[in-house]
Order: structure tokens, then sequence, then C-alpha cells
């Protein structure tokens, strides 16, 4: 599975993010990450299937959340 | 001793569902520091964190969870917003019927600034009066206004929907003090003008104690007035970052949390217009049967009120009343609730005023058997 990993300025932003997901039927997970982007917002990332990010991207800052970065690892 | 009748609601609600006190149980099971770790424990507790703020805008229709501040309690919550919006110079009104968790802050702040300035109308009267008295005291120097939703003294509802419209005319903010209204009332937040609400979560949202929150306004940028950890952009020496880690610092009480989102469970489940009819239907049984009582006195009357009812006894100081109560097993409020300019209104500062606070969960017997209790101590 290619997994990519989005970053938010807060964990609330990320939890936000998450049950927007899940009411579009889209999967993710939070994960604590190691990243140095991380050091600057929450240090958690937000993990979604590299065939969904496109779909995520355009959901999360559809509603006015901003994604930080969008990681290729942890 | 007879068996205990709980008529203090209005300090803080008991006894507390049941869900309530079994989630508060497991916490101490599950939980970590939220917002730190990756581990298990942390995420449980980052989720349930989150879980409650929305299911604190669902219930006061609001649409930004990241918009609801975790606090201690009101009193902190208002600490808050008050001094996170307010600036440095302008005028801050307030009412006459404000708990000191407000008269307080902004008196401090007027002692510390001479720039800002605290004025104070008188909201005993009705409606109409209240919006006139309101209205008259504004000027092109008010800043802000802080105002409770409903008397924590007297149980009156404050017009709060009509002075969010003046300040919302005038672009002032504005503060509500919802700690006696949520819970009790329906509060839709969707279209109300306000720029922050603070609450507590132990009173009539059922949660426990050490428990509140602030909910702004989406357009507010309130600065933090206490700094410290939050996980969150740990690099930066500022405390700098979006709400609500912004006004968050150090770790939350993840078992309040989790408390007050089982709190707001049980008021969904019990429907909100059930909790607010059963509590007007016990205070008005309590308002008509102490105003035929001859030795009694009934302060702050008014049609629209919830809960709340305020009285002395002929002769005895309010604290010898509620002692008397007391050693029957009904647990009332004496004294002066904290709200000072409120009981100097009503001519009552010098011996205060017996406070009696029903919830959904007293019976018409727990009032009864009140109202016996109080003919017995007044013939």
């Amino acid at each position: 599975m290619n997994t990519k990993y989005l970053i938010f300025s807060s964990v609330t932003y990320a939890l936000r993010s998450m049950t927007l997901l899940k009411r579009f039927g889209l999967h993710s997970r939070l994960e604590k990450i190691k990243s140095i982007q991380a050091l600057g917002g929450c240090g958690y990332a937000l993990a979604v299937d590299a065939s969904i990010l496109d779909s995520a991207v355009s959901i999360i800052t559809g509603e006015g959340i901003r994604i930080v970065d969008i990681l290729d690892s942890r | 001793m007879s068996r205990l009748i709980y008529l203090d609601n209005a300090a803080t609600s008991w006894p507390k569902p049941k869900n309530v006190i079994n989630a508060v149980n497991e916490s101490f099971l599950r939980c970590g520091n939220p917002g730190r770790s990756g581990h298990e424990f942390s995420l449980y507790s980052m989720n349930a964190v989150y879980s409650c703020r929305e299911a604190i805008c669902s219930f006061f229709n609001f649409s930004h969870p990241e918009n609801v501040i975790f606090t201690y309690n009101t009193t902190y919550a208002l600490n808050l917003a008050i001094k996170g919006i307010m600036g440095n110079e302008g005028e801050i009104v307030i009412s006459n019927l404000e708990h000191n968790s407000v008269i307080r802050p902004v008196k401090e702040m007027e002692r510390q600034n001479k720039n800002i300035r605290v004025k104070v109308f008188d909201a005993l009267e009705n409606d109409d009066i209240v919006i006139s008295n309101f209205t008259k005291v504004l000027s092109d120097q008010t800043k802000m206004c802080v105002i409770t939703m409903c008397s924590n003294v007297t149980g009156k509802i404050m017009p709060y929907k009509e002075i969010g419209e003046i300040c919302r005319q005038k672009r002032i903010a504005l503060i509500f003090d919802a700690a006696q209204l949520a819970g009790l009332y329906p509060i839709d937040l969707s279209s109300l003008y306000f720029s922050a609400v603070c609450f507590a979560g132990h009173k009539s949202l059922y949660g426990i104690m050490g428990t509140g929150f602030c909910i702004f306004d989406k357009n507010i940028e309130p600065k933090s007035i206490i700094q410290g950890g939050n996980g969150t952009a740990s690099l930066n020496a500022f405390q700098d970052m979006p709400l609500p880690e912004r006004l968050e610092s150090g770790t939350v009480g993840v078992p309040g949390i989790i408390a007050l989102n089982q709190g707001i469970r049980h008021i969904v489940l019990y429907g909100q217009s059930t909790v607010t009819e059963k509590c007007s239907f016990l205070e008005r049984r309590i308002t008509d049967a102490l105003s035929d009582m001859k030795n009694v006195t009934l302060y702050g009357k008014t049609q629209n009120k919830v809960s709340t009812v305020v009285f002395n006894v002929k002769g005895l100081h309010s604290e010898e009343t509620a002692m008397l109560l007391s050693q029957k097993g009904i647990c009332t409020r004496a004294g002066l609730h904290c709200a000072p300019l409120c009981h100097k209104a009503l001519g009552t500062s010098d011996r205060g005023a017996v406070r009696v606070s029903v919830s959904h969960l007293n019976s018409g017997e727990d009032v009864d058997t009140f109202l016996k209790n109080v003919k017995d101590i007044s013939i």
C-alpha cells in the first residue's frame, strides 16, 4: 500500500479531517510522525492511501481546512 | 435522617447520570495524554476529546469544533474570553445580574488599566426595560458586553437574543455566560450573535466538576492568556497556533471531557424539551406554593425563567433557613451566590437569600417535601 501523510497545523484539524473523510466513506488513520515538518505542526499526520489522496485533499480543503504539507513517508 | 433531597443544581447537578459515572470510571482504565503520543492510550484520549467537541457543536448547533475550547470551569472560560478579546482600552458593559466570575475579571482590568471602564445596567426588570437600560448604557466607547444568559440567583432568562442583535448592529464584542442556562433550555448558536459563549460542564450539562468550555465565533481571534505546552509546534516559543490549541495550555481534563460528552448524551436521549418542561413545571410549583406562605418573601419573580427560585423566611437569616432545611436532608444554597450586585438590587445584601434549583431528575415528591419543611419553618 502506497501511503501519503497529510500534515495539519493542529491535531484537532487532523481529527476533524478524519471525521470528514469517514463521512465520505474514505478511510484514514492518525499517526505520530518523525518528519521535521511535523515539529512545526502537531506532530501527527493523517495517513491515507495514495489512491484516494486527490479526493481526500479536495474534501478537506473544500471545508476550509488548511493542509500544511503532504509527505511520502513518516 | 430522611432521604436526601438535592435542590442545589445551580451550584452543580446531582445525581450524575449513570452513563456519566461509568464513562469517568472507564476513562481511568483507557486514557493517556491527548495530543502528545502515538500509542493507543493517547490516541484514545484524542478521539474522546475531539468527539466531545463535535457533541458540543451538535448540541448547540455550531459548526466549528476547533473553536470549542475546554477549560476547568466557567470562570476560567470567562477570563479566557474577556481577556483574550478585550484589548487595552474601551468600555465593558455588564448587567447587575452577573456573577463574580464576570465582575471580578472586568473590575481587575479596570483597576490595572486607566483606559478601561466598566459600566453596569439594571437587568432585574421586565425585558423591555432591560433592553432600554442596556441600550442607554452603551456609548461609542463600548467595546465589549459581558452578559449572563440566565441569572444564577433569580433564574431570570435575559433577553439575550435581542441584546445580541443590538451588539451585532453596533459591532460590539459580546460574551455570554451560559453557565446557568445550558442544558436547561435550548440554545441555538447558529442564529445568535456572539463573540464567545462560556459554559459549565458540571451544572445542567451533567458533567463533573472541574469541567467547562468556551465557544468562540469563527471570526474571533482571541489571544492566549495562559501559555505552556500543548504538544503542538514545540519549536515555537510563542503560542500563536490556531484554535483550540492556542488556548488550551497544558493537559486538558480528559475524564471530565468524557463525562461532559456523556452528560450531553443524557440530555439528548432524555430530550431537551422534556428537561425544560419538567424543570419549569417544578419551578412553578415551588413559586406558587411559596407565594402563598405569609412569612415567606420571594424575590425576582418573572415569567421567563427556569428551575431556580430564591426566597427568605421572615425573621431568619438565609443561612439559618438553609441549615434548618439541611437538617431535614434538603440541600439548598444560602448567601449571596457570588452575585453581589443582584442581591444589592434585590435588597438582600444583609442576609442573602435561599436559592432552590431543581433538575429534571427531581420529583414532585421532592418538591412537596421541601415545601412542607419551609412551611413548618415559617410558621
